[in-house]
């Protein structure tokens, strides 16, 4: 345990001094939407805010992303987007910068709407097919519970 | 008896220490695709070491989308699960920052 504790105190020391005289930066979320298969042209935006002692009374910043890549892709839909939400520490910790960063990929409308239809075809299930295949599946059911009891 | 209760704080005590407290700093859903289509489930995950609150890089979900993607080169993703967790050691002396990501490879089945 002793030496645990003299491991210990000058540890937290070096870190507090790393803090310090570097700007850490930590990752507080993740998030990502559907990838497509168009990936040839990617799309990015940051925003950036200051913070000082921690006092923040907004996070409009956030909303300038999407304006951002819409700009970046004006005749298409961006998807794909994968936000990282980042803070950067300075001064131990009086400092703050939160960073949030989205990339994604601008794909072309036409694109979208043709691709789309072409995974439909075999993987979407309209609602008059899905309603016959209920009626089947029921009916089949049915017939094998008459088996059964007869 | 008071040595033998000393040495199971001490092993209690590192136990704690040693094991990884895990947390999840934030998850995401996207939209599942249907049933139908659910049949190459695909995931990554990526991470980065923070040691006495020094990071080691933050680019790790960007590795993470780079290993899902290379899964599924010519398809599409959907119902993409991601999932931020960090795991403490040595009463968060150490910490692990993992991303994972689940979802399911579409590919065109129209086209083949």
């Amino acid at each position: 345990m002793v030496i645990m504790k003299s491991f210990v105190g000058p540890l937290i020391v070096l870190s507090l001094l790393f803090s310090t005289m570097n700007a850490c930066t930590y990752t507080a979320a993740v998030s990502q939407t559907n990838i497509p298969i168009q990936r040839n042209k990617p799309v990015e935006a940051t925003v950036h805010k200051f913070i000082f002692l921690g006092f923040n009374f907004d996070n409009d910043e956030v909303y300038q992303l999407v304006e951002k890549l819409k700009t970046q892709c004006p005749d298409g839909q961006v998807r794909g987007i994968l936000t990282q939400d980042m803070r950067t520490m300075y001064l131990l910790f009086f400092f703050w910068a939160r960073d949030t960063v989205a990339k994604g990929y601008c794909v072309s409308s036409k694109a979208v709407a043709t691709n789309d239809a072409d995974f439909n075809v075999d993987t979407e299930q309209s609602p008059a097919r899905a309603e016959i295949d209920y009626k089947e599946s029921t009916l089949k059911l049915q017939s094998e519970a008459d088996g059964v009891v007869k | 008896m008071m040595k033998v209760i000393k040495q199971a704080g001490g092993a209690l005590f590192l136990a704690c220490m040693l094991q990884g407290c895990m947390t999840v700093a934030s998850i995401s859903v996207s939209q599942i695709p249907v049933a139908a289509a659910r049949k190459h489930k695909i995931s990554a995950s990526a991470s980065n070491v923070t040691v006495l609150l020094i990071p080691f890089g933050s680019s790790f979900p960007e590795r993470a989308r780079g290993d899902l993607l290379s899964q599924c080169q010519g398809g599409k993703i959907e119902g993409l699960l991601s999932k931020h967790q960090v795991t403490d050691y040595f009463l968060g002396l150490f910490f692990v920052n993992e991303v994972v990501m689940e979802g399911y490879c579409l590919h065109n089945q129209a086209k083949g």
